[in-house]
């Protein structure tokens, strides 16, 4: 066994194309500088895990001018409408009700009198 | 962290330095210049990949020898589910079949034949040992065993090789 192995020696059949090793490290070296901006990239994302992504960023200023705009809305919608003090208003509905007896009342007191002075012509 | 002129410059030279030595230990794995080929280019991109988690506690072509090997282990896995690799006979026509195999020598051919049939861990130890003349110690880190292992399994191969070549029967040249 050993006469074997030293009558072949280190020999292997494997063949390999010509100028192989060239070409290959250079594109190994091409793959390999794509792969390590891949990589580089994702390390800067990794890096930046504290800070508020961006897509988290665009939904607070999406939300804060939704509110600001709901805000604007209730004003808009609020402003122009008269606000009823309910005192003012009770006190106008007594006073036309003081008004409507008082004018009832006369309007009796002239029919009274009217009606005296009938019965005093007989 | 390297700047990025100096990474690219860091990885010429390491395409330059350890290019031929993956290939060769994932072609004696292997075979097949294609599948050498693919694990070459899967195993630089792991190189690159972990490059800045490496802590040199092991020497780096230790360390790139287990990712090749591990490389090489996967591949073979893999290529188990459509190839039986046990079948010697079948070994030896893909190899006689292959572009880039010289045919001229059939002992040649035979041992390579019959390592390429041992159990994958045994054959890369084997060829650790014998093609790459490594020490136990760094065969041992770079197919994550121990050294006594690695002795064993260098032995296991070695006669399980002189039985496929002395009986021969095995082998259909």
């Amino acid at each position: 066994m050993e006469q074997i192995f030293n009558k072949v020696g280190k020999k292997t059949p494997y063949l390999v194309p010509d100028n192989y090793f060239e070409q290959i490290s250079e594109r190994l070296v091409s793959d390999a500088m794509l792969t390590d901006k891949a990589c580089l990239s994702e390390d800067k994302t990794a890096l930046s895990v504290n800070k508020p992504k961006r897509r988290n960023l665009k939904i607070y200023w999406y939300s804060s001018v939704a509110s600001v705009a709901a805000i604007l809305l209730c004003v808009f919608l609020l402003t122009p409408m008269k606000k009823v003090n309910p005192h003012e208003e009770y006190a106008a509905t007594l006073n036309d009700y003081c008004n409507a007896i008082s004018e009832a009342e006369q309007a009796d007191e002239a029919t009274m009198l009217a009606e005296l002075d009938i019965f005093l012509q007989y | 962290m390297l700047l990025p002129h100096k990474r690219e410059e860091a990885m010429r030279l390491l395409a330059k330095t350890y290019t031929e030595t993956i290939y060769w230990h994932a072609r004696r794995m292997l075979g097949i210049h294609e599948d050498a080929e693919d694990v070459l280019q899967e195993t630089f991109i792991r190189i690159v990949k972990s490059i800045d988690q490496f802590k040199w506690e092991s020497s780096l072509s230790s360390w790139i020898y287990r990712i090749s090997t591990n490389e090489c282990l996967r591949y073979i896995e893999d290529r188990k589910k459509r190839i039986n690799a046990d079948d010697i006979e079948g070994v030896t026509r893909t190899l006689q079949a292959s572009e880039y195999t010289d045919l001229s020598d059939t002992l040649v051919l035979r041992i390579q034949a019959a390592i390429l049939t041992l159990p994958p861990k045994q054959r890369a130890v084997f060829n650790m040992r014998y093609y790459d003349e490594m020490p136990y110690e760094q065969i041992a880190v770079a197919v994550g065993s121990t050294v006594t292992a690695a002795k064993m399994n260098y032995h296991h191969a070695k006669e399980r090789i002189k039985t496929l070549i002395l009986t021969g029967s095995d082998l259909s040249m």
